[in-house]
């Protein structure tokens, strides 16, 4: 296993190399650069020429590519031409910002995903299954960020209007904490902290949530069809253990591989997600960047992003054989 | 001696679909008693299968348990017990095996775990405990290394061993009735024998009554007590196995036996019935035999004929007109073979 890991990561380095080269051809290709935002009635074009210089931009598009390929590889991603940081600094900053999110979404759209899934099976062609079917298509429908929108509208501001309505239900509409944050004691704190996470993460995943409900419902029916669930009910054995244990696992090997395939959805999806809730994470930070032409930062959050996804399908296969035993990995 | 081990009376599973009823079993009884076996024979879609499901109530919607069917283990009614009561039968009174032992185990779960988890069903064994006799019916089921191979899943296991381990699971807490269909049709020959072997040895040490399905007369004589040959949801005749294969009455049980091949007699070519089992959606009128009988004449046609007689029951018109009983196979065979 340790062997496939390490051989997985090693395949893995000339895959990003070329994610990197790519988005530099691509972000350079796009007209401007990051000195545009500095141009101004007062600021002449000699400054600007001066800056470029500076930036080293004025040099043939293959040098620059090498001199940031070079710094890049020994580990220098160097400073971000437009907040004037380092970026692992920002990188360090935001990066945590943005697991969180995800994260959560990450949880939410399995957990409840799974469970809906499995009692849309065990109930087919109930009322209930039809309701949650129809739900189901309603949400995956939803653009994410319209959602957000709306959820910020009815469960952020409209219900604050209602005196009745219990406060733990009036969610904060933007950023990661309130203004009072500082001042809270520990639990508090994290209190604060998942209150806002909630309309967010629910943005950002319930339609994957609602697309894993589907998948889930058709492999739950087809594993209950099978010979060893029989055997497992002549064995005596509660419809609960049935399900929830002989079912569920074998259910669950074709949903593990669609975590791999969600997690770059979750990453596109939370740049829009970020910038409708203020979150100020990575997604927002790359867009921002991308904008303004700062290339530096660019590379970076691209690379880092790439790096996610590599590492999250990785983890989706070391899954796959954690729950199938007939899967071995050399 | 009071009840039997097992009665099954008047048995009707019908499934109700959207298109019409099947009527898959139609009026089954037989009863076993405890160190016996009892043999199923029938050709495929004749009802066995889901006559040994509606004995567990296993049978899954839209199929269910008419009214007025009964199941009598000893003294107790299971058609009208209810799904926790049942569930302490399953596996623990009546244990049952099935034909695929390829995919009647759970992949994902070891040996082991399954065949513990009955016992911690049913006798609330902890795990160790659990283990322990798990390891014990394995070994108990010809199985080398049961220590290990407790840790091992499905999928490490051959054909034949993972119908031993299906028979660790149905017989680890001790049941008194096991029913087992078609346990040996998907196996190599020489594992076949090897399992039928253990079955009767274990029934011998066990003392268990069994239900034996199979499509395969050899094998049901090799193995069988007694005997009940289905035909299109019914029994047709019934009889010890000795009974059944020297001297069948029912014309369905004599084409049945002349489509067996047997070692030591020459045989040009093999007989078979012509047709096959009608749709149970409809099943003919009259005897529903009569389309592929040889010696079908016009009551056949209208009249369903009743079994008729009590250890050893035939239903057909014959016993009643033996002197119809002319022609018959060969002549049908030979129409058929053409």
């Amino acid at each position: 296993m340790t062997t496939y890991i390490i051989r997985r990561l090693l395949q893995a380095i000339p895959l990003l190399l070329g994610i990197v080269t790519l988005v530099f051809i691509i972000v350079h290709a796009a007209p401007g650069d990051p000195t545009a935002m500095y141009v101004q009635p007062g600021v002449s074009p000699e400054v600007i020429e001066q800056m470029r210089e500076n930036w080293g931009l004025d040099r043939p598009i293959h040098i620059q590519y090498l001199s940031w390929l070079r710094s890049f590889l020994t580990g220098d991603l160097g400073v971000s031409l437009t907040q004037n940081r380092p970026i692992v600094a920002i990188l360090a900053e935001r990066i945590p910002n943005t697991l969180i999110l995800s994260g959560a979404s990450l949880l939410l759209i399995f957990a409840i995903g799974i469970a809906i899934g499995i009692v849309q099976a065990v109930r087919q062609h109930s009322r209930l299954d039809h309701v949650l079917t129809l739900g189901a298509l309603f949400l995956y429908s939803m653009p994410s960020f319209w959602l957000g929108l709306m959820l910020i509208l009815i469960l952020a501001y409209k219900v604050h209007l209602l005196e009745w309505w219990p406060a733990v239900l009036k969610f904060p509409a933007s950023g990661m904490t309130g203004v009072d944050y500082d001042l809270m004691g520990g639990w508090a704190k994290l209190g604060d902290r998942l209150h806002h996470l909630v309309l967010p993460s629910i943005a950002l995943g319930v339609a994957s949530a609602a697309s894993v409900a589907r998948y889930m419902r058709s492999s739950m029916l087809e594993v209950i069809r099978q010979d060893y669930i029989r055997t497992a009910r002549a064995k005596g054995l509660s419809e609960r253990t049935v399900i929830l244990k002989h079912a569920l696992k074998n259910a669950l090997l074709p949903i593990v591989t669609l975590l791999g395939l969600y997690i770059p959805f979750l990453f596109s999806g939370a740049v829009l997600v970020e910038y409708v809730f203020s979150w100020p994470g990575m997604g927002r930070t790359m867009v921002d960047a991308i904008y303004q032409r700062d290339y530096p930062l660019v590379m970076a959050t691209t690379f880092i992003f790439a790096v996610f996804v590599v590492i999250a399908n990785l983890i989706a296969d070391i899954l796959y054989a954690v729950v199938d035993p007939r899967i071995r990995y050399e | 001696m009071g009840a039997p081990l097992l009665r099954v009376e008047d048995l009707r599973a019908y499934f109700h679909t959207a298109d019409g009823v099947v009527r898959a079993v139609d009026g089954v009884s037989f009863s076993l008693e405890p160190g016996e076996t009892l043999g199923i024979v029938g050709e495929s879609g004749c009802g066995k299968t889901v006559a040994c499901l509606s004995i567990l109530r296993l049978l899954d919607p839209p199929g269910r348990i008419e009214p007025g069917s009964r199941i009598m283990l000893r003294d107790r009614e299971l058609t009208a017990a209810s799904e926790e009561e049942m569930r302490s039968v399953r596996g623990n009174e009546i244990s049952m095996i099935f034909q695929e032992p390829m995919t009647s185990l759970n992949p994902v779960w070891t040996i082991g775990d399954q065949i513990a988890e009955t016992l911690r069903r049913h006798r609330r064994a902890r795990p160790a405990e659990a283990r322990r006799r798990a390891a014990e019916m394995l070994r108990l089921m010809g199985i080398g290394f049961p220590e290990q191979r407790l840790d091992e899943y499905p999928h490490q296991f051959s054909g034949g061993m993972r119908q031993r381990a299906m028979l660790a699971m149905a017989l680890a807490c001790d049941p008194s009735v096991l029913i087992a269909d078609e346990p040996t049709t998907a196996l190599d020959v020489t594992i076949q024998a090897e399992i039928l072997d253990l079955l009767a040895g274990l029934q011998e040490r066990l003392g268990m009554g069994l239900v034996f399905v199979s499509h395969d007369l050899g094998v049901i004589a090799q193995i069988a007590d007694r005997v009940i040959v289905m035909y299109a949801g019914q029994v047709v005749e019934s009889g010890t196995a000795d009974e059944i294969f020297r001297r069948p009455r029912h014309p369905y049980s004599e084409g049945l036996l002349r489509a067996t091949p047997r070692v030591g007699r020459k045989m040009q070519q093999l007989s078979v019935i012509p047709g096959s089992v009608a749709s149970p959606k409809l099943w003919p009128s009259g005897c529903r035999f009569h389309p592929r009988c040889p010696y079908a004449w016009d009551r056949c046609r209208e009249e369903l004929p009743v079994l008729r007689g009590e250890a050893r029951a035939v239903r057909c018109w014959l016993e009643e007109e033996p002197a119809r009983r002319t022609g018959g196979w060969d002549g049908a065979a030979l129409a058929e073979d053409r």
